[in-house]
């Protein structure tokens, strides 16, 4: 600021005589929120009020609303003394003039002359740009939101069935000519989603194992029944516990990484570049992608349900000093195969809904970079949901056909 | 030019690793001009425009704008000075969890206390100034094709009237008719609202119709900055490629044509 000081203030004044009002400083986005407050009052205040009342703007607030003028005085703007203007300055000299107008007081500017002149005519009031629809009654724009949502959601699930319509399209292309198959990028998927779970998903079971174990043990102590903790342990685990954490982590890991590689490649005209080749978008990314889910899951529930009984095995031993041995001799009393494969039978299902649901909204996305994030969220919701809801529905199937 | 610079840049250095982009470069930008700025791809001209608006610290030298030493200053008077420029980006990097008007907008709720219908007016003036329809003022970036985007990014640069205007290849990514009609704009804001304006582009028409002068940057330095007609007499190969070469004469020819 050495150079120049530019003058960041603003004086007003308004000579009632000659109904002049005296600018002088700077008119400037800084200063115009003082004129902003100032006009009304001071015109209100100065001008005798007469009954004849300006209708005020619907689009300014009450605190901003046109002072009461007369019809007949006319407004000098004395700009003489203005050192600066810009164009939200400009811009409200005009509006104030053509609000003035509009009630028949004529307004004239004094020193808009040179490159004023062209500032005050390029910042001539925009039209006014109703831009906004009418505002709905709130009620009426719940239910309108309720219906947008609704609508929405059912178009996003008939569009998840026909994406599944066309990956089954592609798997049978596939069974057709295994050729094309893409094994490189299967064994790539496979190592990504199973291979590289393995750590998170052992560790996680197994300290839920624990955890199981040694809730039970705790409550059936008290009933003198401390065998049967190896029981409760087994039905749990095996049945529910180790496949839903399993198929849970993978959604977290696996769903989200397809949606933000799919969508990072549709955001980069990279699968239109695909389709323009004349290549299967599905068979090239979904395929690979679904098919390796559904082949490691099972192989990660199984190791999920070792490391689970693994580590119920050990909280057993340590609070009911059941050692190993005997929770071995225990488990194969009552470990009827029955639990084992309720689990296990489930683990394809869970793995599609996870590839399917996160390769869908990759393909969903368009555009900017930020819907890629909405959608991986969005996509790791849906697929928790799913699998929760598919895990639901095989309880009750199971039931039913009593296994 | 007898008044201070706008922009004075003094011996700047800047490397990265062992990459040297910029020794000692001496840069001054005039008020009221439009200076272009060009170079071969890789000639640091992003880097240097970067380094004027202060997102990349250079390794050695002195940047000062508007009479503010940009390092020496302190934070006050540095955060004063931004707000007198404006930059356009060469995506527009507009907002895209705002609509455009909340964008263009923005600067003024941020550091201004106008009331909200004024602060919707002023935005709705600058996007007719940068010929965009006021139907845009509701719609979110991601609805708007690349070369609104950027005249949107233009709006909120120009919002708090600044003195100072960055643009990062302006016109890269428009039709003819939109560059053609953004070279009109910025001629036309600059004569009503005092603007100066530093510009990469490698639009040779831009340089012929809007630039005042044109500064080179070649071997690490600004090599040479003068008018076009001033360029033209430079023996560097370079230069002259660039403005003899069929496109420069193209664009030569049309603006000799447009001013019989």
């Amino acid at each position: 600021m050495e150079n120049e000081t530019p003058s960041t203030d603003l004086h007003f004044k308004f000579e009632r005589e000659d109904t002049r009002l005296i600018l002088s400083g700077a008119l400037t986005v800084e200063t115009l929120p003082q004129l902003e407050k100032g006009l009304p009052a001071i015109l209100r205040a100065l001008v005798p009020p007469l009954p004849d009342v300006l209708p005020s703007d619907s689009r300014t607030t009450g605190r901003t609303s046109t002072p009461d003028l007369v019809r007949s005085a006319p407004l000098t703007i004395d700009l003489r003394d203005l050192k600066r203007l810009d164009t939200a300055g400009a811009l409200f000299l005009n509006q104030t003039g053509q609000r003035l107008r509009a009630s028949g007081c004529a307004c004239v500017c004094q020193g808009a002359d040179g490159p004023r002149a062209g500032l005050l005519r390029l910042a001539g009031p925009p039209d006014t740009g109703k831009t906004e629809g009418k505002a709905l009654f709130f009620p009426a724009l719940l239910l309108e939101r309720l219906g947008i949502a609704v609508c929405e959601a059912a178009a996003m699930f008939l569009a998840l069935v026909a994406f599944f319509g066309a990956f089954l399209h592609s798997l049978a292309g596939i069974l057709r000519d295994p050729r094309r198959l893409r094994l490189t990028s299967l064994v790539f998927y496979m190592e990504q989603t199973g291979l590289r779970a393995v750590p998170i998903v052992a560790l996680l079971t197994f300290l839920i194992g624990m955890v199981v174990a040694y809730m039970g043990a705790r409550q059936l102590q008290t009933f003198g029944a401390h065998i049967f903790a190896v029981n409760l342990l087994e039905i749990t685990v095996l049945r529910e516990m180790a496949v839903l954490i399993t198929a849970i982590v993978v959604a977290g890991r696996s769903g989200s990484s397809f949606t933000a590689q799919i969508g990072a490649m549709q955001a980069n005209e990279e699968v239109d570049a695909l389709r323009s080749m004349g290549l299967d978008p599905n068979l090239l990314l979904v395929v690979p992608r679904v098919l390796a889910l559904i082949l490691t899951l099972p192989l990660l529930v199984f190791l999920a349900d070792m490391m689970a009984l693994l580590g119920g095995a050990l909280a057993i031993w340590y609070i009911l000093d059941i050692d190993i041995y005997a929770f071995i001799t225990q488990l194969y009393a009552v470990a009827r195969t029955n639990n084992f494969l309720v689990g296990m039978i489930k683990t394809p299902f869970f793995a599609l809904a996870i590839g399917l649901i996160g390769c869908f909204h990759g393909f969903r996305v368009s555009g900017s970079a930020e819907s890629v994030g909405f959608l991986t969220t969005l996509a790791v919701v849906q697929s928790i949901f799913s699998v929760i809801l598919l895990d639901a529905l095989f309880a009750i199937f199971f039931t039913a056909i009593r296994m | 030019m007898d008044a201070p610079p706008l922009v004075s840049l003094r011996g700047i250095c800047n490397r990265f690793g062992d990459q040297v982009v910029h020794e000692h470069l001496d840069l001054d930008i005039c008020g009221g001009e439009i200076l272009g700025l060009i170079g071969a791809s890789g000639s640091g001209k992003s880097v240097l425009l970067r380094t004027i608006i202060g997102l990349n610290r250079q390794t050695e030298g002195s940047v000062r704008v508007m009479g503010t030493d940009m390092d020496a200053a302190g934070k006050k008077d540095r955060d004063r000075t931004r707000r007198r420029w404006g930059v356009l980006f060469q995506g527009g990097a507009l907002f895209s969890s705002l609509t455009v008007g909340e964008n263009i907008a923005f600067p003024l709720r941020e550091f201004t206390a106008i009331s909200e219908s004024l602060r919707r007016d002023v935005a709705m003036l600058k996007l007719s100034f940068v010929g965009l329809p006021a139907s845009v003022y509701k719609k979110f970036p991601s609805e708007l094709s690349g070369g609104m985007r950027k005249r949107a990014g233009l709006a909120r640069a120009l919002v708090l009237d600044p003195d100072l205007l960055f643009l990062d290849e302006p016109t890269a990514g428009l039709d003819p008719l939109a560059a053609e009609a953004f070279d009109r704009l910025l001629l036309e804001l600059k004569k009503n609202l005092a603007l100066t304006v530093c510009m990469v582009t490698h639009d040779l028409d831009s340089l012929y119709t809007v630039c005042d002068r044109v500064a080179v940057l070649a071997e690490k330095r600004i090599y040479a900055l003068d008018t076009i007609d001033g360029l033209l007499q430079v023996d560097y190969p370079w230069i002259q490629e660039y403005f003899r070469g069929p496109r420069g004469r193209a664009a030569a020819d049309s603006r000799r044509g447009g001013a019989d």
